[in-house]
């Protein structure tokens, strides 16, 4: 059994744990970072359309393109990349260094020796079976990112006629993707009464082709005995229900943080994220970092890698050092906000937060406050439940908690 | 008047844009781009096109536009990568060029 070591291991070679490795290494450590893949960058290498990098490289990129300016930065700073080697196992030693458990066709059972983690393992995506829809099983049904890799990495087409369930961005860009490939788009229909992507993929997905998006409307059923025949509708306002002829199903419904390994090692998940709980150098155990989709799910890959980067320079200093300043102050969030992450932070200190609101509205504001006192403000404008919300704020030194609120202004 | 959303960047500003007697009137926008879209979108709206295609081994590789094409254009682009094979580009090499596909 071969038998290899550093400081940093990173899994997952995605936007996150690409940008990850290349902090760790540009702090210093001996940083790889390993996936599953043959190739770098995770979902990106399907992503093939633009709309990529404008935060991080203040360039629009594709995906590939994206994947491929991030694997550079990771090996110009120093990170090794293995890739086509699956990580089974990590385990804590008594001495508070990690040993993971890597197999490989190539390379058979590899012992990978660290001092800190960093879990880039992304998502995967909610299914059919996820949301309970009946009907027949028939063949044709896809999620929209699995009829996206047939596509955009072999070439093949999924149908003739698709009906795409849920307004995610995914499924967006897979109703332009299908009709640039003279598959026809029935409808996108969202079972919310507000679209689920970003408003321009709204407008160029959609509008561009007149594909109609039906708002408060579900798919009830799938239909068809060998293949899809027809997908029937229901109007959750009124009842109606109505059919759409299609051969095609691809449901686009959310994401679910893959964190099988950091549940394996008894890490506390965060119920409304669906990744580990974190403090603010994105540690959920003592050594053990996580960053990207798998820590909480993100509108932007930019602001992915731009999160990851903390986690990989904490990983560095950890690595090194032993140990990390103490988060002892407690995150909460109002009703308005699903989540803050990360859920601990240092006083003292500056810090950076995520927010996933639950409201729509024009104009809002955040307000972080500890106790009834109120530390720092933030107008919002054009809040809605598919885009994140960010905030950097001075924490005070002496205080125990913070509160996140989000009031719309009327 | 009419109501487009600005596509150049993930803030997608919904704009109104008054466009009469050749002069255009923009409000929503949150930077000069969108500006400038909202004018493109008005006299002669342009998207980036992004594709693959098929390589010498039938491996399929990711391409795009160097630059907007003219909606009306796209159908007539997709269909003539469709029907081209590429022989001479094996992955992994190279990026494809901008301009490549034009010859």
């Amino acid at each position: 059994m071969k038998n290899i070591s550093c400081d940093v291991a990173v899994i997952g070679a995605g936007g996150a744990g690409l940008s990850a490795a290349a902090a760790a290494a540009a702090a210093g450590a001996k940083t790889i970072v390993i996936d599953r893949e043959e190739s770098c960058g995770g979902v990106l290498c399907q992503c093939i359309h633009n709309g990529f990098g404008l935060r991080y490289f203040n360039e629009e990129l594709t995906g590939p393109e994206y994947a491929l300016r991030m694997e550079k930065c990771a090996r110009e700073a120093g990170a090794d990349i293995m890739l086509g080697e699956t990580v089974s196992k990590v385990i804590r030693r008594s001495d508070n260094t990690f040993e993971a458990t890597l197999f490989s066709g190539a390379n058979g059972v590899t012992r990978l020796n660290a001092r800190s983690f960093v879990f880039a393992t992304g998502c995967r995506e909610r299914t059919r079976a996820n949301i309970a829809v009946p009907g027949d099983r028939s063949a044709g049904v896809y999620t929209a990112g699995s009829a996206q890799k047939l596509m955009n990495l072999s070439g093949m087409l999924p149908g003739k006629r698709a009906v795409i369930v849920g307004s995610g961005d995914i499924g967006l860009i897979m109703a332009r993707r299908c009709r640039w490939s003279g598959i026809d788009v029935a409808a996108v229909v969202e079972i919310l009464p507000e679209p689920s992507g970003l408003p321009r993929n709204i407008a160029q997905c959609l509008r561009d082709f007149d594909i109609p998006l039906l708002l408060s409307h579900r798919c009830a059923r799938i239909i068809g005995r060998d293949r899809v025949e027809a997908v029937e509708i229901e109007n959750m306002k009124t009842g109606e229900r109505f059919n759409f002829q299609c051969d095609t199903v691809l449901f686009s419904v959310g994401l679910i943080p893959e964190n099988e390994l950091l549940k394996s090692m008894g890490i506390v998940m965060n119920t409304a994220t669906g990744g580990p709980c974190v403090d603010a150098s994105l540690q959920c155990a003592a050594g053990v970092f996580a960053a990207g989709n798998s820590l909480h799910v993100h509108d932007l890959v930019d602001f992915a890698s731009l999160e990851a980067r903390r986690a990989g320079k904490c990983a560095a200093e950890y690595a090194s050092s032993g140990t990390l300043p103490v988060a002892s102050v407690e995150v909460s969030c109002s009703k308005t906000l699903k989540y803050a992450v990360p859920n601990r932070c240092i006083p003292g200190t500056s810090g950076e937060f995520f927010f996933r609101p639950t409201v729509s509205c024009a104009r809002a504001v955040l307000r972080a406050m500890t106790g009834n006192r109120e530390i720092a403000r933030k107008l919002c404008i054009s809040v809605r439940p598919a885009e994140m919300l960010t905030m950097k704020l001075e924490i005070p030194a002496g205080i125990n908690n913070v509160g996140f609120e989000l009031e719309e202004c009327k | 008047m009419k109501k487009i959303i600005c596509i150049t960047c993930p803030t997608g500003c919904e704009m109104d844009v008054e466009y009469a007697d050749g002069k255009i009137t923009v409000s929503g926008n949150r930077c000069p781009r969108g500006a400038s879209y909202a004018e493109s979108e008005m006299k002669d709206p342009r998207r980036t096109v992004t594709a693959v295609i098929r390589s010498g081994s039938g491996k399929f590789q990711p391409v795009r536009t160097d630059r907007p094409l003219p909606r009306n254009l796209i159908n007539g682009l997709l269909n003539s990568i469709l029907k081209k094979s590429f022989p001479e580009f094996e992955p992994p090499g190279p990026p494809v060029h901008c301009g490549w596909l034009r010859s």
